[in-house]
């Protein structure tokens, strides 16, 4: 698992991340709640070993990150960012495809694994397009593609970790629960942990085991969506939700407006 | 489309060649120049002294430095996430130009080994490069912007001191100096074809060892962390490289522009991006296009000869403008 212990991210006087506790566990989707600027994006980032945390240590399968060489760990764990800009107009296969050129597999299970990602992240049809053409959304799911290629690369049986940083952004609503859904699945199917930022607590309910509360990079909140109460809610995004039951039987979440 | 290329470039390359051969001011019948290396009875002893000791390390010169800098171009172009880097446009070139002017200057005779001059080019080529890449960061991450405005303060910066050099040096010096600044083959000989051979192979050979990392790279320094790539190392080796190579050519050709911009673009073009395919690609087009230029540029004022550097610009820069309006 990854394990982030009291975990600090300060630059210059500003704390982004302010002691976090959180462990991303095999078999679950961790969902990283918080307003804009709560620090959601600098805690994936240090999951991700891409910074060093200023205080406290985060680390994989007990072994501290700044351990972990960068070929290794890319093994091990993927990342999902925001907003990649591809300089150049490499297309979506190749750009799914560079999900394992530091770390390739047998050549025979190359293209399976290829047509296996672009198929869970619905860009089969997009593999020829280069990306800088493609919308914001599509993007997004071009880089989701890239990173399930980059660790179904690495099938040696220890639990694999995807951190998402929005995946959802830009997508449309069925995309929003199309990409969610084969997050969960990949995790059920491989026993691998995921953590991933949203904003949107009704996808949080639906698809995250635990959630991850943050507010001024402190940790307001962790435990299921069910238990978060409304004041927590409504004191940490300054607005109150409400908690609904759809004709299904699920929770969704609506804020009431100002 | 690919394959097509790789079959096309390697003709295009030793047409040119032979080409760049046979013709000057002395042509030499191009069937005798391809069965040459085969039957060296078929070569007049006059056409064999032009050969040995003025087309063919010319041609060879030309086709180690046009290769260079379009592979300088495609993997600076990667490094810097941007298809505007060049080695002229952001300082590369002029630093090297800058390092040659001041051991053509400074250094002496004692100094002027064959070594010495790639050397001061290529210590010109690593500082001008670490300031445009030191300059051209904000919050880590590279800005084109401030990347291109370093640039142009090193160009000027350099541009001032090559002038300065020029208005100190002497009649020689200043003769030698005017020949770096224009960029051409005309000087090309074994003396100056040698020293360039291990350091422009070892520099066209590393980049090519690079060409996976780079195409990671181009999603983006921290995505290629992500990946398993250990950013810096990668950009350290790629700079060192590069200007290990730039500085050579300099150092042998003077800076001869818009190759190292125009033809990887124009391989992007037609062959995608993928930098597996992208710099040999980039190697062969720029040897053929420096070679074809040069030769060129010794037919057009026969007997006498246009600087190839001059060439180029003149050809290469309305070329650009063209890309850039499509």
């Amino acid at each position: 698992m990854i394990e982030a212990q009291s975990v600090s991210l300060t630059i210059g006087t500003a704390n982004l991340v302010d002691r976090v506790d959180v462990t991303i566990a095999p078999g679950r989707v961790t969902a990283i709640l918080g307003p804009n600027g709560a620090g959601k994006s600098s805690l994936l980032s240090l999951l991700a070993g891409e910074r060093k945390p200023s205080g406290g240590q985060v680390s994989l399968s007990s072994k501290p990150l700044s351990q972990w060489r960068a070929n290794d760990l890319a093994r091990r764990r993927a990342v999902v960012p925001q907003s990649a800009q591809l300089a150049f107009p490499f297309t979506v296969e190749q750009v799914v495809r560079l999900g394992f050129a530091l770390t390739p597999p047998p050549p025979k299970q190359r293209a399976d694994i290829v047509a296996q990602a672009m198929a869970e992240a619905d860009i089969t049809h997009l593999r020829d397009r280069p990306l800088p053409t493609l919308s914001g959304g599509e993007r997004q799911r071009t880089h989701f593609a890239r990173a399930l290629a980059q660790l179904a690369a690495n099938d040696d049986g220890q639990p694999a970790y995807l951190l998402l940083d929005e995946p959802t952004a830009s997508l449309d609503p069925a995309h929003q629960h199309g990409l969610l859904a084969s997050l969960r699945s990949w995790v059920r199917r491989t026993n691998g942990g995921a953590a991933v930022v949203l904003h949107d607590l009704t996808l949080a309910a639906r698809y995250a085991q635990d959630v991850l509360l943050l507010s001024h990079g402190k940790v307001a909140a962790q435990g299921a969506m069910a238990d978060l109460e409304g004041a927590v809610l409504e004191r940490v995004y300054g607005i109150g939700f409400d908690r609904l039951t759809d004709s299904a039987g699920q929770a969704l979440y609506v804020a009431r407006g100002l | 489309m690919v394959r097509a290329a790789f079959v096309v470039l390697p003709l295009g390359l030793v047409l040119v060649a032979l080409l760049g051969l046979a013709l000057g001011s002395a042509a030499i019948p191009i069937k005798a120049v391809a069965l040459w290396p085969f039957d060296a009875s078929v070569l007049t002893a006059q056409q064999k002294l032009i050969m040995d000791n003025i087309r063919l390390p010319r041609v060879m010169l030309g086709l180690m430095v046009g290769a260079m800098l379009a592979a300088a171009g495609a993997a600076l172009q990667g490094i810097f996430r941007n298809p505007l880097a060049d080695p002229g446009l952001i300082g590369v070139s002029a630093g090297a130009s800058l390092g040659a002017a001041t051991m053509i200057v400074l250094g002496g005779e004692h100094l002027a080994g064959p070594w010495a001059l790639p050397l001061a080019a290529f210590v010109g080529a690593v500082l001008a490069t670490l300031a445009v890449y030191g300059l051209g960061r904000r919050h880590g991450m590279v800005s084109p912007p401030s990347m291109l405005l370093a640039g142009i303060a090193v160009n000027a910066l350099a541009g001032a001191g090559i002038g300065l050099f020029s208005y100190v040096g002497d009649d020689l010096q200043l003769r030698q100096l005017t020949f770096w600044t224009m960029g051409s083959l005309g000087a090309a000989g074994w003396s100056t074809l040698t020293p360039s051979l291990l350091p422009i192979g070892l520099s066209l050979a590393g980049l090519l060892a690079l060409a996976t990392r780079l195409d990671v790279f181009a999603l983006g320094e921290r995505e290629a962390f992500h990946l398993g790539l250990d950013p810096r190392l990668m950009v350290r080796l790629a700079v060192g490289l590069t200007c290990l190579g730039v500085g050579t050519a300099v150092a042998a050709a003077g800076p001869v522009g818009f190759i190292g911009l125009v033809v990887p673009h124009l391989v992007r073009l037609v062959l995608g991006a993928g930098h597996r395919v992208l710099l040999p690609a980039s190697m062969m087009l720029g040897a053929i296009l420096l070679v074809g230029a040069d030769t060129a540029a010794r037919l057009l004022a026969a007997p006498a000869e246009l600087p190839v550097g001059l060439l180029c610009s003149l050809l290469g820069a309305p070329f650009f403008l063209w890309l850039l309006r499509r």
